[in-house]
């Protein structure tokens, strides 16, 4: 078998392990990128990654602007970064890939043979952007296949703070409380896709779920308790139809960000 | 005179008592589904958890029902009762992992289910069967005006301090209402010259099965279920049409939960008398013909003010109807020394209703609308007047006949 195979076998395997464990743990903050393709070594996407800064430039104007103030450290957050109409649709596009592809990321990428998205690290970001979906990916993975068609991880620090995101508070722009996450909802790829907050109601009586699209969520990691921050009008929570568990809810999201998901290059399969 | 002064004591201790076990209970309400999110509880644990709760409080009704008959002194177990209630809160707020939560919904579930029936038995000891509908009205007072202190403490509790501390709060209100058993202990002891609920020691008890299956009884549990069908979703409901016209849903919600509490304090002890003087099916008809009105109503409607308005029709419903389930209870079951187990049964008919109506009215209003819903619980609604209308024979005990065979 080929090295290519086990690598696609590998990555396959643990793409079900993080849909999984997102599931399950209700670990917002995991938010792996391309699974299918994420299984170069730890080692090269490190290197990758200030190259990558210079080649997303070109994806938008927002996303320059948004790179100009971070340092390198946390470049990488920002590949994934879209302006904010088809920031759920296309940020994987974003993904890092290999320096060949340097200044063409704008177009699909990820898609020739040796562009390959890495595994990285990704967690909310510092400098809090409209458009910006808190990136939060998996703690490196090692690519080693072992016997069983399983990784061999290894323990590491997260290079970059995270928070749980479940049961914390959501604030309105101007601070006011607009409920809780309790739930958050990926899609196929396994990417969050929709944060479930529920809020209004009285003693737990009346209260009113809905279903908000990732991307119209900021994060303000400095306050721990209510760490988001959601620039909708409370009147439009209001009326927002409640969530029903059904595999497409109505969401709250932009309005210019109801490109068909087919619109999106990337590899991963759209529901 | 000793006596008078005993039982009056006893009468206010009674009083306090279902205050603050009304307070209790609202911690433990839908309340526990917000606190368990705000500990990153997922949703299908939270659900699993509340559905401990549903299960072990249904399939623990009648068992403990019997079980409270079998306790000669009732005010033990509700000393009981009310300390498990502690034990419960404290573990929700110590330590809300899975096992602790599930086992403290277990608890509770099923001390409220000895809980209830020791209140009653209680009341009809301290007040005896005649003045059961006067005392059963001051008892919906006291535990109305728990409801509403509790809902804005708590309520307040949960905005300004923490989702915890209401816990902690719940955990603390059990030992005022400890306190107010004290007086009631010393009732007891001497309840057995006051009035004896049950037949004197050696006089052969009535089979359980022959309470149970008394036609009354049983048509009144069925009367009690379609109730609380339809009664038990209308909140819900209002509330999602709260949420999306209202300016301030939270404070509209809170005044749909206080403002029936607050008719249902002071439409009570005129209810309670009523009941004795016109009768139980009377008061039954008033109270089930509420739901119906209401529903048309709700149907009707879109004004938030008027929704909140409407709300004050289920403060008379409340009222007559948490006064007539123990009432007519103790009528049919009260000296058959099985009123325990009666009041159990009647308490798991009204939890088969509450239970599947909600998903009921839920599906209805998903599917159709709001309104559909409305209208399938005016129906069922309409369908318990009609059985109290048709079916429901008067139970108040005839005082001539009753004084004839009263021990002396």
């Amino acid at each position: 078998m080929s090295r290519r195979a086990a690598r696609e076998r590998l990555a396959a395997a643990r793409a079900m392990v993080l849909l999984v464990s997102l599931a399950s743990a209700g670990c917002a903050g995991l938010r792996p990128n391309h699974p299918p393709a994420a299984q170069t070594v730890q080692e090269p996407a490190r290197e990758a990654q200030p190259r990558t800064t210079q080649v997303d430039t070109p994806v938008s104007d927002q996303a320059v602007s948004d790179k100009a103030v971070s340092d390198t450290a946390m470049s990488d957050e920002h590949v994934g970064v879209k302006p904010m109409g088809d920031a759920a649709q296309t940020q994987a596009v974003a993904t890092s890939t290999k320096p060949s592809t340097a200044g063409t990321l704008a177009t699909p990428p990820c898609t020739c043979a040796e562009a390959k998205p890495k595994p990285r690290p990704r967690t909310k970001h510092k400098h809090v952007r409209k458009a910006a979906p808190a990136q939060l990916s998996t703690a490196p993975v090692v690519a080693e296949t072992a016997p069983g068609g399983t990784v061999v991880a290894e323990v590491r620090s997260m290079p970059v703070s995270v928070v749980s995101i479940l049961g914390k508070r959501v604030k309105g722009p101007k601070g006011e409380d607009l409920g809780r996450v309790v739930d958050v909802l990926a899609d196929a790829s396994g990417r969050v896709r929709i944060a479930i907050i529920d809020f209004g109601g009285f003693l737990g009586v009346g209260n009113h779920r809905i279903a908000v699209d990732w991307p119209l969520l900021r994060f303000d990691p400095s306050s721990a308790e209510s760490p988001l921050v959601l620039s909708v009008n409370v009147e439009q929570l209001r009326t927002a139809p409640a969530y029903k568990d059904n595999p497409r809810p109505q969401t709250l999201m932009e309005p210019d960000a109801k490109a068909p998901p087919s619109t999106d290059p990337a590899p991963e399969p759209k529901k | 005179m000793l006596e008078d002064q005993r039982s009056a004591r006893a009468s206010l201790g009674l009083d306090g008592f279902n205050l603050f076990v009304a307070n209790i209970q609202t911690g433990f309400g839908p309340f526990i589904a917000v606190y368990l999110s705000s500990q990153s509880w997922t949703q299908t644990s939270i659900g699993l958890a509340l559905s401990i709760g549903t299960v072990s409080s249904m399939a623990s009704q009648v068992p403990a029902g019997a079980l409270v008959d079998l306790m000669p002194n009732k005010t033990r177990v509700a000393a009981f009762s009310v300390l498990t209630f502690m034990v419960s809160a404290l573990m929700f707020a110590i330590h809300p992992i899975p096992l602790f939560v599930y086992f403290a919904e277990v608890l509770h579930g099923i001390s409220s289910c000895t809980l209830s029936p020791a209140i009653a038995a209680m009341s009809l000891v301290i007040a005896g069967r005649f003045g059961m509908g006067l005392r059963l009205g001051r008892n919906a007072r006291y535990a109305a005006i728990g409801n509403g202190v509790g809902a804005a403490l708590m309520g307040a509790c949960g905005q300004y301090v923490s989702e915890r501390a209401v816990f902690y709060l719940t955990a603390a209100l059990t030992l005022p209402a400890l306190f107010t058993l004290l007086p009631l202990r010393r009732a007891a002891v001497a309840g057995a010259e006051l009035r004896p609920a049950r037949r004197l020691p050696g006089e052969q008890r009535t089979h359980y099965w022959r309470v149970l299956a008394d036609r009354r009884l049983m048509i009144f549990c069925a009367c009690a279920m379609l109730f609380t069908f339809a009664n038990a979703p209308m909140l819900m409901l209002i509330s999602g049409t709260l949420t999306a016209k209202g300016t301030n849903p939270s404070l509209l919600i809170a005044a749909c939960i206080v403002l029936p509490q607050i008719i249902v304090a002071l439409a009570s002890p005129a209810v309670g008398r009523c009941a004795e003087r016109y009768g139980r099916r009377a008061i039954l008809m008033l109270g089930f013909s509420m739901l119906p009105l209401r529903c048309l109503l709700f149907a009707a409607t879109q004004n938030p003010t008027l929704l909140v308005a409407v709300q004050a029709f289920d403060g008379i419903a409340g009222a007559c109807f948490g006064i007539m389930v123990p009432l007519i209870v103790s009528d049919v079951a009260g000296r058959t020394g099985h009123f325990n187990l009666s009041l159990g049964a009647v308490g798991f008919g009204i939890g088969i209703g509450g239970t599947l109506s909600t998903p009921a009215a839920g599906w209805l209003a998903d599917h159709f609308s709001t309104r559909t819903a409305f209208f399938g619980l005016m129906a069922v609604g309409a369908a318990a007047v009609l059985l109290v209308a048709f079916a429901m024979p008067e139970t108040r005990p005839r005082k001539e006949a009753d004084d004839a065979e009263k021990p002396p």
